[in-house]
């Protein structure tokens, strides 16, 4: 049955939830994440602070999908949540093997005419150009 | 026709230097690129004594970008045909004549060199087999006719075929998908016999692991090419003119 966090847990779950805040303000600043990444993970903190101090509002959703206890309802979110964030993941993979099969590609035809060109200009054969 | 034979390699570096030597003397009018799939051994240095040029990738893209990359380099010279010929010597470079032939006389747009269309002696192992005759059976429902060897890196294609090729290419593992994307294209296929000797050195791109993704990989990309919109028929771009 849905029923209130202990004070206690309701204070664990909101520290935790300004640590990663804290930590994701802190990747951006250090340039390791990208900002449209970030806000997403800030979205994520503020929203399950959110849910831990107003204890109702998690049961007031319960009630909302019918579901039976509040702990599937958490768990059942943040599962869906998981899997649309690592079918996008995949997705932003997938783009970025292809830009770099064509960088792969496209630096290959480059750097033979380079090297058809400084072997008519000097007569000798040569290098790749230094990356 | 100004004709570029194409040869993806990796890891050859002791045959490479004969392959280029054997598709010189069938073909003396033809230019050679290799394209040297960033190789641990001198493949590139090898085949570049040999008086080939030499495309050298940073990167291992796989057979299907190596040959991608030579589509590329065709493309952006004026050449009017290209032929893909595997740098193991697997395929006999006195054949090339035979598969370039029906692109001569303007019968195909891409010609593949079948090594099953008559009994050429070519025994391949039980499981590749059921995979060969599983992917058949796949492109003939996809293309409406029978592909003996769909798995075949002999292969000749004109400048509409190769272009279209450079843009829209299945890196992965480009067979079975590749001929149904062409003939999606409107483009013709034509299957001519072919000869293959046991392959001189290097083992097969197919390794175990893969040997289990491949049936699954490939099915799944014939369905995803159906599902597609075709594309549109490519034009003829003339040699000369670059592309955008």
């Amino acid at each position: 049955m849905g029923q209130q966090l202990p004070l206690r847990a309701q204070i664990v779950a909101v520290i935790g939830c300004v640590f990663l805040f804290v930590f994701v303000l802190e990747l951006v600043r250090r340039r390791r994440l990208k900002e449209e990444y970030s806000i997403l993970w800030m979205g994520v903190s503020l929203g399950t602070a959110v849910l831990a101090a107003w204890g109702g509002l998690l049961l007031r959703i319960t009630r909302l999908v019918g579901a039976y206890s509040a702990n599937s309802v958490i768990f059942f979110f943040g599962l869906l949540f998981l899997l649309g964030l690592v079918l996008h993941l995949t997705v932003r993979v997938s783009g970025l093997t292809e830009q770099n099969k064509n960088l792969a590609q496209q630096l290959a035809l480059l750097a033979g005419r380079l090297e058809e060109r400084g072997e008519t200009e000097r007569g000798i054969a040569g290098q790749a150009p230094p990356a | 026709m100004k004709t570029l034979v194409i040869i993806p390699a990796y890891g050859e570096a002791p045959v490479i230097a004969g392959v280029i030597e054997e598709v010189r003397r069938a073909q003396p009018e033809a230019d050679v690129v290799v394209v040297d799939d960033c190789s641990p051994d001198a493949t590139g240095r090898e085949a570049q004594r040999a008086g080939a040029a030499v495309l050298r990738l940073p990167v291992n893209l796989g057979i299907g970008g190596a040959v991608q990359t030579g589509f590329k380099y065709a493309l952006e010279r004026d050449y009017e045909a290209v032929v893909q010929v595997d740098g193991d010597g697997q395929h006999d470079p006195v054949e090339l004549e035979k598969v370039l032939a029906p692109l001569e006389r303007g019968e195909a747009d891409m010609v593949i060199g079948s090594r099953f269309l008559r009994q050429t002696g070519y025994k391949a192992p039980f499981a590749r087999r059921v995979g060969m005759i599983l992917f058949s059976t796949l492109a003939r429902l996809a293309i409406g006719r029978r592909i003996s060897d769909t798995t075949s890196g002999f292969r000749a294609l004109n400048r509409r075929t190769f272009a279209f090729l450079a843009l829209n290419y299945p890196v992965d593992f480009p067979d079975a998908e590749t001929l149904v994307l062409v003939n999606r294209a409107g483009l013709r296929l034509r299957e001519v016999s072919v000869n293959m000797r046991p392959r001189k050195s290097g083992r097969s791109s197919t390794t175990t692991l893969r040997s289990f993704y491949y049936p699954f990989k490939q099915i799944l990309s014939i369905l995803v090419v159906m599902l597609r919109e075709p594309p549109p028929r490519p034009e003829a771009i003339p040699p000369g003119v670059e592309e955008e």
